[in-house]
């Protein structure tokens, strides 16, 4: 049997983030839920996910800081991006360091779960 | 030291001997027959009256200048020893008599009040002669062979006479007679000049040819003809008129003895001399003193004149100021009735001292006037009465009210105050006006004050259009989020009801969290009058930060607040302290976004300060800070540094700290950024 795919998310906001677990869960993706970038940093063991979905704008490092740090450090983790107000340069900036997507909140459930398989699908590839 | 007052002691020194000679010379001339001791002798009393008109420390030096006089005088009559006795005794007697007048007297070389006189009497006249003869007496009884007691007797009496008569007109001629001289008018001059004939014309009638009848009673015709043209020259000229008539009559008296006339002709010599000298000396003593009453009472009668035209002049100020004022003023007794009112109350009836229409006059009471407005609970009426009350029972200097009345057809306002009147009797000073334009004024710089202050929060409201966005956002997300999973869980079979119980749950609480953001904003944006209430300055700074958190996360700057223990009581409008916190908070933000240093923190501290009881608020951040001598001028309107700024920011946060009692002030931090200070009194009473 294969392992379910591991979806991590980091969001500053309890309610977005308990609303991204259930929509993960209802289409069975084991989840893991952090409150602050520090918080999933700190964690480490950044590849045993297969997909990392980041909020933008949190108190401490960004969302971009954390992919800058992730790309640096050579750990190739596929990147979901959410943001509460979504600007071009920053989406251009996201996409082109290799993040999945850039949604725009409030998103909808198909275009955020259609996101989030094709970075697993990524991450599967590459493992494979 | 100037060499003037050396010279002019010098001079005084120099008269002083030459007058102590002559007069020493006189006294020689006035002894009649020429055996018998002078009748008058001079010099001692010279010397009293050089002692009397200089101070003690230059006393010695006007003893020293009457030694050679002395020498010159005597010393062929006498033996030196003799001489020198006599010269010692005459200095005593001078200086018995200066430091006993100056003792008793307040104004030694002065004889125009009975204390001073008797002061000159008793000392000069009296105490000097009596106890200075002792050893002179000792001393002519030893080197001439005379009887002890005759000499003393001689002496004393002689001397006596002369102090009394000699001592005053000397000193007279020397303080006051050169102004006499040079300033008294024509007629008085000629006055002088008249009753000076007269005196020596009748004096020496009365004593030269008139007494030598016999049967006349001794003296009588001095006291019938001679001592009323002596009473009217000291009516007419008081002591200096006095002493010079009393001198004359008494030079005049011994010529006329000399030869052999007078009175007590009759007499062997040396009773006649003493009965002349006993003669003249009763009639100075009462003569002076009277002079000196005479001074005394036309000096109280000036003094009272002008006491009276004082206070004259003193009631037609006050008339002329009360008439001149532009408002309406009445004097209350204590029991609060008036008494008397100005010109500008009787025109208007005192309309402005009164909350209700109708004439307010003399007699009527006023406080009745505020209590009755009390009962019909006519505003401020009350706190009127216990303020007048206050003032009538003397527990408060003063009280002032502002209070507007709609007597007419538009509101009016006016002021009145009331101020103790500080006399015995109490009572009190109403003076009111009509204050309605600068109300109006007032009221109106308010009204725009709110409306810039709305102006400008709705503009904030407008900056913070993106971080609002993203408040919203972040619940419409949640909510968004929740619902397409509860939908995915509702297509289960069979359904996780559980699970939908919890989604909804999760977004009723979203919607109730974007309520709060639109509410907050709408709290925020509202135009309504200022309502001073019970505050929490705590409580107003967590609200303010929640508003602004989406714009920390935006600026990437992190807000700490580091706020006081125990609830930070202060009396205002929530909108407009709000408003203070949000302008000061966004400033700070601004200055940390723009600023490229590392340290992105802002703190807003809140204190309370029981010593001066104020509240206090801080913003410090760690930005780009104020350029020097800045601190002052960013609180001025229309000044800013930001492209899309207006200005009005930190204006409307000082207007708003201001209407509150408070101050507002800037300060650069040692390290980086600015630090916003306000404090705010906690018992402040709006106006």
């Amino acid at each position: 049997m294969i392992d379910k795919p591991r979806v991590i998310v980091v969001d500053d906001d309890m309610s977005v983030r308990r609303g991204l677990e259930r929509l993960l869960r209802s289409v069975g993706y084991e989840v893991e839920l952090f409150a602050s970038s520090r918080a999933f940093i700190e964690r480490g063991e950044y590849e045993r996910a297969d997909c990392l979905v980041l909020d933008v704008r949190m108190p401490g490092p960004s969302g971009l800081d954390v992919q800058h740090l992730l790309v640096s450090a050579g750990h190739d983790v596929p990147i979901v991006f959410i943001t509460g107000h979504g600007d071009i340069p920053m989406a251009v900036q996201a996409m082109s360091v290799g993040a999945i997507d850039f949604l725009v909140k409030p998103f909808d459930d198909v275009i955020f779960l259609n996101a989030v398989q094709r970075a697993v699908a990524k991450s599967r590839q590459r493992r494979a | 030291m100037s060499l003037r007052p050396v010279r002019e002691t010098a001079a005084a020194a120099l008269l002083v001997a030459v007058a102590y000679y002559a007069g020493a010379n006189l006294g020689f001339i006035l002894r009649f027959p020429p055996s018998t001791p002078s009748v008058l002798w001079p010099p001692n009393t010279i010397l009293t009256a050089a002692l009397l008109l200089t101070p003690p420390r230059r006393w010695w030096i006007y003893l020293l200048a009457a030694l050679p006089a002395h020498l010159v005088a005597e010393l062929g009559l006498f033996p030196i020893s003799l001489v020198l006795t006599l010269f010692a005794t005459n200095c005593s007697e001078a200086l018995i008599a200066a430091a006993g007048v100056r003792w008793f007297s307040d104004a030694p070389g002065r004889f125009d009040t009975l204390r001073r006189v008797t002061a000159f009497i008793v000392a000069a006249g009296l105490a000097a002669p009596f106890f200075s003869s002792f050893v002179d007496a000792a001393a002519v009884a030893a080197a001439q062979g005379e009887p002890y007691w005759l000499v003393w007797r001689t002496r004393f009496f002689s001397n006596v006479l002369t102090e009394l008569m000699l001592g005053p007109a000397i000193i007279m001629a020397v303080t006051a007679g050169p102004a006499w001289v040079r300033g008294a008018p024509r007629a008085r001059r000629v006055e002088a000049a008249l009753l000076a004939v007269a005196l020596v014309i009748v004096g020496a009638w009365v004593f030269g040819a008139l007494i030598d009848r016999p049967g006349n009673i001794p003296g009588a015709s001095v006291v019938v003809f001679l001592l009323p043209l002596i009473l009217l020259m000291t009516v007419r000229f008081g002591p200096g008129g006095a002493s010079l008539a009393l001198l004359s009559t008494s030079l005049i008296a011994i010529w006329a003895s000399a030869y052999g006339r007078g009175p007590f002709a009759g007499l062997p010599a040396a009773a006649s001399v003493q009965a002349l000298q006993i003669l003249l000396t009763v009639l100075a003593v009462p003569i002076l003193c009277l002079a000196a009453v005479i001074v005394e009472r036309r000096q109280a009668t000036r003094a009272l004149g002008e006491q009276l035209q004082a206070l004259r002049a003193s009631e037609v100020l006050k008339s002329a100021i009360l008439a001149s004022l532009s408002s309406s003023v009445a004097v209350l007794d204590r029991s609060g009735r008036i008494i008397d009112v100005n010109a500008v109350w009787t025109r208007d009836g005192g309309e402005c001292a009164g909350p209700t229409p109708g004439r307010i006059e003399v007699g009527d009471n006023y406080l009745d006037v505020w209590r009755e407005a009390a009962r019909r609970a006519t505003p401020h009426a009350e706190e009127a009465v216990a303020g007048i009350e206050a003032v009538l029972a003397g527990s408060r200097p003063g009280f002032g009210i502002d209070y507007s009345s709609h007597a007419g057809a538009s509101e009016r306002w006016f002021t009145i105050s009331v101020v103790q009147l500080g006399r015995l009797e109490g009572g009190a000073i109403v003076s009111c006006a009509e204050v309605t334009e600068r109300k109006r004024a007032e009221l109106d710089a308010q009204r725009s004050r709110q409306e810039l202050a709305h102006f400008t929060r709705v503009s904030t409201m407008g900056e913070l259009t993106a971080s609002l966005a993203h408040e919203l956002n972040q619940p419409l997300t949640g909510i968004l989020t929740n619902a397409h999973a509860g939908l995915r869980f509702l297509d289960a079979v069979p359904p996780e009801v559980g699970e939908l119980r919890a989604i909804l749950s999760d977004i009723v609480d979203d919607d109730k969290r974007a309520a709060e953001v639109i509410q907050r904003v709408r709290e925020f944006v509202r135009k309504g009058e200022p309502q001073r209430v019970p505050l929490d300055l705590n409580v107003l700074v967590k609200d303010v930060a929640k508003l602004l958190s989406s714009d920390a996360i935006i600026r990437n700057v992190t807000v700490t607040l580091d706020l006081a223990a125990e609830p930070v009581r202060v009396y205002g409008d929530r909108v407009q302290l709000q408003q203070v916190i949000l302008n000061l908070l966004l400033n700070a933000m601004e200055a940390t976004a723009e600023s490229a240093g590392p340290d992105r923190s802002i703190v807003v501290r809140t204190e309370i300060t029981t010593m001066l009881e104020t509240v206090h608020l801080s913003v410090t951040d760690a930005g780009g800070g104020l350029s020097t001598g800045s601190t002052e001028i960013v609180f001025e309107p229309f000044y800013t540094t930001k492209p899309a700024g207006m200005g009005m920011g930190l204006a409307i946060v000082r207007s708003i700290v201001e209407a509150h009692g408070g101050v507002v002030w800037a300060v650069k931090n040692p390290t980086a950024g600015a630090t916003f200070h306000v404090a705010i009194p906690v018992r402040h009473v709006p106006t």
